[in-house]
């Protein structure tokens, strides 16, 4: 699709919705519009970004970024809270403009139709970034990281995507992998455990831990294969820490039964289970996520979602879910409101175990199935976010996990903050 | 150039003086705090090091950057003078090489962590002192006196 020129007298700007919604700060409303939007550079701002100094993100393989030259990771706010932007606008189908940085007063600011919006800096890479595991290839091969969050991904393939039709339609991830012909392979655990020692010499720079990887449907029952790749995974990161304790960790993974919670919990240290139901309506999520709604479905995938609470405890469960893709044609919602009613009704029953709700803005990627799509207005994300702060709020659920500093994704948890 | 002066710097940067920050938090109840580790930066502006991550000072200062709201800095020196700085939040460091240099510094000297570097930016200061205010207000209103103090 086209750029829609008309775009902007279509829809509430930036300023309308902060006054629109005056208990909403201005900075998290921008936060959720860049990632809306989308953000591209200026050749001022470019070279602003040292490679040596800056984290920039140049690898192919991340799946979200075909774009080889060398863009930040991410932006840092004035608030202390980070904003993912590892991600290409895409100028193809974008219909929206995106967001520019530039360069004003020897400063790197937000801005949009020349105004500055707001001042940022770009992440700064960590030590080993420049270090090598003892086989020669680089650390950065192995473990990943946010400003305060070593992240350790399992596996990039997705079995979802085993089935036609089956991976879920705004994910990238694994048709960029496939596009870019790479074989099926497992991280391997002596050198993730050796680029994480090297990570932990920085004194002050992390917090905690982020696993995740692709689904993996194979084993005995469903999931075992992948239940059995986390478990030595972590049990390997967990023996650089006190003998039999718990350490700051999230793992991303898919939906596992009771029995395999049980070894979770019990055979490491993680503090955190995440797994993502991504759509909150049984229909669009049979739909959007035609794989997990095969193998697993909605109702089965939300009822562990909510056992995993007595496994973990309130507070130390959350789920991903990719907002406003339930707005997706042809077979999403009809309008906004109807989407807002539904899925807010429907997150209640979740956030009420103590579950937090780890919602990203939902945007149509190069790659995706939906790249051609268009996401919902600001208006609408900053609502829904509203109410979910509501509920988390009435509910309890734990803060300091994907939040506006371990993470930098789901802006709607920033609200947590106060 | 900032607002405040090289005495009051001196004064401000003194292990000696009580310094505390008081910030709103959402509900609308004040929060105050006392901070040894206040301090006035190399660019004129107020810092400190939030060493909790859960503190409501935390929260407070993040409500009120957001909301582009006062809060205030109140410095009483070693001499019983008395300061009242009126800024605002201007930014909370989480990341970063200086952040790791003070961490490593709390680590080591104190067993400490560290949440935040915060820097207010001083608007304006007055001074407290109760001598300094009484003669103000014997000067500016005269007539603020109880009667049995002003007869003959």
């Amino acid at each position: 699709m086209a750029r829609d020129i008309e775009w902007r007298k279509k829809e509430l700007s930036l300023d309308e919705v902060a006054e629109k919604f005056p208990d909403v700060p201005k900075l998290l409303i921008l936060k959720i519009d860049v990632q809306r939007r989308g953000v591209i550079y200026t050749e001022a701002a470019q070279q602003k970004i040292d490679p040596e100094i800056h984290q920039v993100q140049s690898d192919g393989l991340q799946g979200f970024r075909i774009e080889k030259r060398y863009f930040p990771e991410g932006l840092i706010l004035k608030d202390g809270s980070y904003l993912i932007v590892s991600y290409d606008y895409d100028f193809d189908n974008q219909k929206r403009d995106p967001y520019v940085v530039d360069v004003i007063d020897d400063e790197i600011w937000i801005t949009d139709e020349g105004k500055p919006i707001t001042q940022v800096t770009y992440f700064v890479k960590p030590d080993y970034y420049n270090k090598k595991a003892s086989n020669g290839e680089p650390f950065t091969k192995y473990i990943s990281s946010r400003p305060q969050r070593i992240d350790v991904t399992l596996n990039q393939y997705c079995h979802f995507w085993d089935r036609p039709g089956g991976g879920c339609k705004y994910c990238p991830l694994t048709p960029n992998y496939l596009k870019q012909k790479l074989k099926e392979e497992r991280t391997n655990i002596k050198y993730v455990v050796e680029a994480v020692e090297e990570a932990l010499k920085q004194e002050g720079r992390f917090s905690g831990f982020m696993f995740t990887g692709g689904s993996i449907l194979s084993g005995a029952n469903i999931l075992d294969d992948e239940l059995d790749a986390y478990i030595e995974l972590i049990q390997a990161i967990g023996n650089l820490f006190e003998d039999g304790k718990k350490f700051p960790s999230q793992l991303i993974c898919s939906a596992f039964d009771e029995k395999q919670l049980e070894r979770l919990v019990n055979e490491i240290g993680l503090t955190h289970y995440t797994t993502d139901i991504e759509v909150l309506d049984k229909e669009k999520f049979a739909w959007i996520c035609e794989g997990k709604n095969h193998y697993i479905g909605y109702d089965e995938w939300k009822r562990r979602l909510i056992a995993s609470v007595d496994y973990f405890g309130k507070g130390n469960v959350s789920s991903g879910m990719v907002l406003g893709v339930e707005l997706a044609t042809p077979n999403g919602f009809p309008s906004e409101e109807e989407a807002f009613k539904v899925i807010t009704n429907e997150a209640e029953t979740i956030v009420e175990h103590g579950i937090s709700l780890a919602a990203n803005v939902w945007r149509p990627a190069p790659g995706s199935i939906f790249q051609k799509q268009y996401n919902p207005s600001l208006e609408y994300f900053v609502r829904v976010y509203q109410k979910f702060d509501e509920l988390h709020h009435k509910y309890g659920v734990g803060k300091y996990t994907d939040d506006y500093r371990r993470c930098g994704m789901h802006p709607g948890l920033d609200l947590l903050r106060v | 150039m900032s607002v405040i002066e090289e005495k009051l710097k001196q004064d401000i940067n003194s292990p000696a003086s009580l310094k505390s920050v008081t910030a709103v938090l959402k509900s609308g109840i004040p929060h105050t705090v006392y901070k040894s580790s206040l301090h006035v930066d190399e660019d004129g502006n107020l810092a400190f090091f939030d060493i909790l991550e859960s503190s409501k000072i935390n929260e407070a200062l993040v409500y009120s950057i957001w909301f582009d709201r006062y809060v205030t800095v109140n410095i009483l020196t070693e001499d019983k003078r008395s300061f009242e700085i009126i800024g605002k939040p201007k930014e909370s460091i989480t990341q970063g090489k200086q952040f790791e240099e003070v961490y490593k510094d709390l680590k080591h000297t104190k067993g400490n962590d560290l949440n935040a570097i915060w820097v207010i930016e001083p608007l304006e200061v007055r001074e407290e002192t109760f001598t300094v205010r009484k003669e103000q207000q014997e000067r500016d209103f005269p007539f603020l006196k109880h009667l049995d103090r002003a007869t003959k």
